[in-house]
This record gives structure tokens, C-alpha cells and sequence, in this order.
């Protein structure tokens, strides 16, 4: 398929998702006296996990170049895990002096902010190991475990914030994720957060694609590799933390989208950026519908379906590159 | 001297010094081959005029110092890796662009002018991993002549190829010296130096032997010394390319 009927068919996906998206749930939208509040509170979520979706798209599109390793998802390598710590840092910074934020500003506001410093750290820390390992699987490995230790200081975090009901409360919500509780002020906010990161990152993708040859390629091509490479960590920092303040943790959807929109118009990250965030977004939207028709007892989180469709293609990819390796 | 002139060049790394005050010129049209034995420091002297290990010394391009800034250094002289370390899925004319890095736009003319330059338009809309060697070792020709570098260092042109497309190869890195490049190759091949070379640079244990005409470096007298090996000339079956069926 070429990139133009791969975009075409993504945006085709996408729309079908929001419909779905805005139709299924409880209550009909067909009843006059609730449709204003449904559309209003189901075109809400949509745009919510669309842009969530399409941020870890396309930080997964990024953080694979960067690493040259198409197993590179935000959530694999720590960097959501990172994100999800700097916003509970920065909620519990909040909640002890949030008094000290002009009234204009709200707490929301910040706490991307949060987010993108936890993604930076985390992503410095991954990035530092993989300097010293050759090996991919080890890279991939290193950044499993700098992500357990950011969970592990995330839920040290949570556990001493349960003095406190509210700040307790607040921190299990977002550590947890989701966006059923996602409304138009998120929305906004996430929007040209999504948006700057989409076009910042979109401006590497060339460096990019000289980078698939390995530095010193790149290098002779013209590519300055330093600044490639601060200007790639930031903006998969920047995308993953816009998706984590958007909707918490939600793993693989940097993994799944990039990896079978690659196999369809193959690795030029010009087109292979933007058509993986419309089918992130694509994704993303499918995974909230499909969390609302599971009967359940309480709300099935988003990233629990994302989980649930990407951990198996996760180790199913692992094989199929041990394979190749093994060629 | 219009063309590469390297001066006294010195790499150290590792606390093991790799080049000492390596001397040496590639006129402009000509192609210059640098040969001499494993470890003699061929590669790190490319690696070093390319920027890519530290080094002191002086590497002109045309009289002109290079360009610190990789873009604008990309811009003057462009290197021809032995393999590249790319196997994504990218087409051919995406590999060839990348070699646009630094132009300006539009950088479409200029992929397609590269690509007709190495006689691979037909592949443009390959994927490079399905490519043969030949083919793959023209397209990287082709990304280096795509951003329009005058001078061009090619790693083992003839590696990985059988006779045919090595002849083929050999005779447009000729025909690009002849429209005006400086090109330097590294060769192992030294039944290849004749055919290929208007000048070449005997090197070893990081230091330039002897520099000049192919037929007075390839010798008995200077090659003995340098690969311990004798020589005997006039040996080797000659061969010469009758059709390019790539």
C-alpha cells in the first residue's frame, strides 16, 4: 500500500472509531433530552484518547528511530513510567503548596509539566545505559527496569500519600489512567500540547531516517547527531507526558501502531510519523470502545485493553527479531 | 593544489596512536587509492578527514579548511561506506534523499540525477534490503553524490562484488573523477589499483610509505617491506567490462 492509501485508510479507521465511540455506552443517543450531555461528555473522551493515542504513536515512532530497535515503545522503555512519577511528584508538590499558584492558573495546567520533566529523567537514565550496551534485547531490558523503578518510587509515592484521602485519591486515579473522566478543559489543554509535539517531532524525521544507518553515517550526511538526538528525546519525552496527562499510563499503542503501519509503507519516518498517530489515534479510540461493551461491575481502564492487545504482539515481536538476529 | 591535501595528521585512541603526521594529496580529477596491510590505518584516516574519530592535523578541500559543522562539511565531501549499517524498509530514492540532508530544496532533481548518474533510476521505487550488493553499493553511491560533495571517500568499492559489477563500479568512480571529483578510494585489491587509480598511497603502521604513479607504488621494491610478501608483475589475467547487464 502506498502512503497515501495507508493515510486514507487510517483516517477512514479513525472516523469509524469516533463514531462507534460516540454511539456505544449507556444511554442512547438517539433520545432528544440526552444527546447535548452524551455528546458533550463521549466527544470529550473521544478527543481525549485520540490525542493520547496519537502522542504515543508517534513517541513510539520516535523513541524506535532513536534506538534503532522497533520494540522501542514509550511504556517498554520507562518513559511513561517516568511521566506517570513527575506528575505524582508534582501533584504531591501541588497539594503542599498548590496555595502558591496564582488563582488563573489551574492544577492541570502544570501538570504536563510534571510529566515531561518524569519522561525526561527516565529517558536520560535509558539513555545513558544503552550508551554502554550494543546489544538491543539489552537496551529494551535496561529500560524495563529503570521503568520498575519508576513504578516502584510512583506506588512509595502513592503509599505515603494515603494520609491524605483527597491527594491519596487524586494519585491512584492517575496512576490508573484513563479517560472516562476526560472533559473538554483536558481536551484543550492536551490539544496543541499533542500538536507542538506532532510537528517537533515530525522536523527530526529526517535525521531520523539518516540515523537507520547509525551515527556515523548520519554524521557524514550531515546530520548533527548530538543535537538529533537531544531534539528526538525531547519530543518523545514531550509526546509521551502530553498522552500520560491526558489519560495516565497507557502502554503499547506506540508499540502496536508504528509496527503495522511500518510493515505497510516501511520505515520513512516523513510519512511513517503522522499516518502511526492517526492509527494511534485510531487504536486508542477502538481500545475505549471495547473497554465500555465489557460487562463489568466498574470501569475497565483504557490501558488494561491496550495491555490486553499489545503484550501479546510485544513477545510475538521479540521472537520474530531473535529470529532475524539468529539469520 | 586543488583537490584533498591532508597534513600531518595524527589520531591517538585508546592511548595507542593509530596515525603519525600522515602526509597526503588526492588531486582533483583523479581517483586516488590507498592501500597497505591490516592495521596500517587506511580506515581511521578516513575516519579521521570525515570527522568521525579526533584528530590533529590539517585536511583541505581546494585550498579551503573543511567545515567544522557536519551539515556544511556533508555539503564538500561525502563517504561511500565498505557495508552500509542500514537494513529499515526504506525505498531507494527515501536511501538516496537522505543524502539530501543538507540541500536545499528541491531535493526530488537531485535524487533523480544521482540515481541516473550510478544507472539505478530503474530501482528508484525498490526497498533497499531486497537489493543484490551491486545494486545496494551503487544506491549508497548514489545518497553520496546526491548532496553534491566534490570530494568523495569510498571504503572497498569493489568488497562484496563480483567482477562485473566491480568493473562497473570502478569505471563510473572514474567517470566521476573525470567530471572534475577528487575521489580516494581504499583498496585491498591490488591487482584492482591499476585499473582504477591515476594516483596512489602506500601506508602502513599508520604512517604514508611512499605516494605517486599506481606503476611505481605497486613494485616489488616498495611493496616487500610493507606486506612481507614478494611480487611478480604481469600475472594477473586482465579483464575488461564488455556489458553492464545491472
Amino acid at each position: 500500500m502506498s502512503p497515501g492509501q495507508t493515510g486514507a485508510a487510517a483516517v477512514g479507521a479513525l472516523t469509524v472509531a469516533c463514531a462507534a465511540s460516540l454511539f456505544v455506552g449507556q444511554g442512547s443517543l438517539f433520545d432528544p433530552d440526552l444527546r447535548p450531555i452524551l455528546l458533550d461528555l463521549r466527544g470529550s473522551r473521544t478527543t481525549c484518547a485520540a490525542l493520547a493515542g496519537a502522542a504515543l504513536a508517534a513517541g513510539g515512532v520516535v523513541a524506535q528511530g532513536l534506538f534503532r530497535n522497533p520494540l522501542a515503545d514509550p511504556g517498554v522503555i520507562g518513559t511513561t513510567a517516568g511521566a506517570v512519577f513527575g506528575g505524582q511528584t508534582l501533584l504531591i508538590a501541588l497539594a503542599a503548596g498548590g496555595s502558591l499558584l496564582p488563582p488563573w492558573l489551574a492544577p492541570e495546567l502544570v501538570l504536563p509539566l510534571g510529566c515531561v520533566a518524569g519522561a525526561l529523567l527516565a529517558l536520560a537514565a535509558v539513555l545513558t545505559v544503552a550508551s554502554r550496551l550494543s546489544d538491543g534485547t539489552a537496551v529494551l531490558l535496561a529500560g524495563v527496569l529503570i521503568g520498575s523503578l519508576f513504578i516502584a518510587m510512583g506506588s512509595f509515592l502513592t503509599s505515603i500519600a494515603q494520609n491524605s484521602f483527597e491527594l491519596g485519591r487524586a494519585l491512584l486515579s492517575f496512576t490508573l489512567g484513563g479517560v472516562e473522566g476526560a472533559g473538554w478543559r483536558q481536551a484543550t489543554l492536551a490539544a496543541p500540547l499533542v500538536a507542538a509535539g506532532l510537528w517537533g517531532a515530525w522536523r527530526w524525521s529526517r535525521a531520523l531516517d539518516a540515523l537507520l544507518a547509525g551515527e556515523d553515517e548520519a554524521r557524514t550526511l550531515g546530520v548533527p547527531v548530538s543535537q538529533a538526538r537531544a531534539g528526538c528525546v525531547l519530543w518523545t519525552a514531550w509526546l509521551t507526558a502530553a498522552a500520560t496527562a491526558i489519560a495516565g499510563a497507557i502502554g503499547f499503542v506506540g508499540l502496536v501502531a508504528p509496527h503495522v503501519i511500518r510493515r505497510l509503507i516501511g520505515a520513512s519516518h516523513r510519512t511513517l510519523l503522522p499516518v502511526s498517530a492517526i492509527a494511534g489515534a485510531a487504536m486508542t479510540v477502538s481500545c475505549d470502545v471495547i473497554a465500555r461493551v465489557i460487562p463489568a461491575q466498574g470501569v475497565i481502564p483504557l490501558g488494561v485493553i491496550t495491555g490486553l492487545v499489545g503484550a501479546p504482539l510485544f513477545i510475538w515481536l521479540l521472537l520474530a527479531q531473535q529470529r532475524k538476529a539468529q539469520q | 593544489m586543488s583537490g584533498l591535501v591532508i597534513e600531518h595528521m595524527t589520531v591517538q585512541l585508546g592511548g595507542r596512536s593509530i596515525l603519525h603526521e600522515v602526509n597526503m594529496q588526492a588531486p582533483r580529477g583523479q581517483v586516488t587509492a590507498i592501500i597497505g596491510p591490516n592495521g596500517a590505518g587506511k580506515s581511521t584516516l578516513m575516519r579521521a578527514v570525515l570527522g568521525l574519530v579526533p584528530a590533529r592535523g590539517t585536511v583541505l578541500l581546494d585550498g579551503m579548511p573543511l567545515p567544522d559543522r557536519a551539515e556544511a562539511r556533508a555539503q564538500v565531501i561525502a563517504w561511500v561506506p565498505q557495508r552500509s549499517r542500514l537494513d529499515a524498509d526504506l525505498s531507494v530514492d527515501e536511501v538516496v534523499a537522505v543524502g539530501c540532508y543538507s540541500c536545499q530544496e528541491p531535493r526530488a532533481p537531485r535524487i533523480a540525477a544521482a540515481l541516473t548518474q550510478v544507472a539505478a533510476g530503474s530501482l528508484a521505487q525498490r526497498r533497499f534490503p531486497s537489493l543484490s550488493g551491486g545494486e545496494q553499493a551503487r544506491v549508497l553511491l548514489a545518497r553520496a553524490l546526491a548532496g553534491g560533495a566534490r570530494c568523495l571517500l569510498v571504503d572497498e568499492p569493489g568488497a562484496h562484488l563480483d567482477l562485473a559489477h566491480r568493473l562497473a563500479l570502478y569505471s563510473l568512480l572514474r567517470s566521476l573523477a573525470g567530471n572534475g571529483a577528487s575521489v580516494v578510494c581504499i583498496l585491498h585489491e591490488l591487482n584492482d589499483v591499476n585499473r582504477l587509480a591515476d594516483h596512489c598511497v602506500l601506508m602502513h603502521a599508520g604512517r604514508v610509505v611512499t605516494a605517486g604513479p599506481p606503476a611505481a607504488v605497486i613494485s616489488d621494491h616498495e611493496l616487500r617491506p610493507v606486506f612481507g610478501i614478494g611480487m611478480r608483475t604481469g600475472m594477473a589475467p586482465l579483464f575488461d567490462l564488455v556489458e553492464t547487464s545491472t
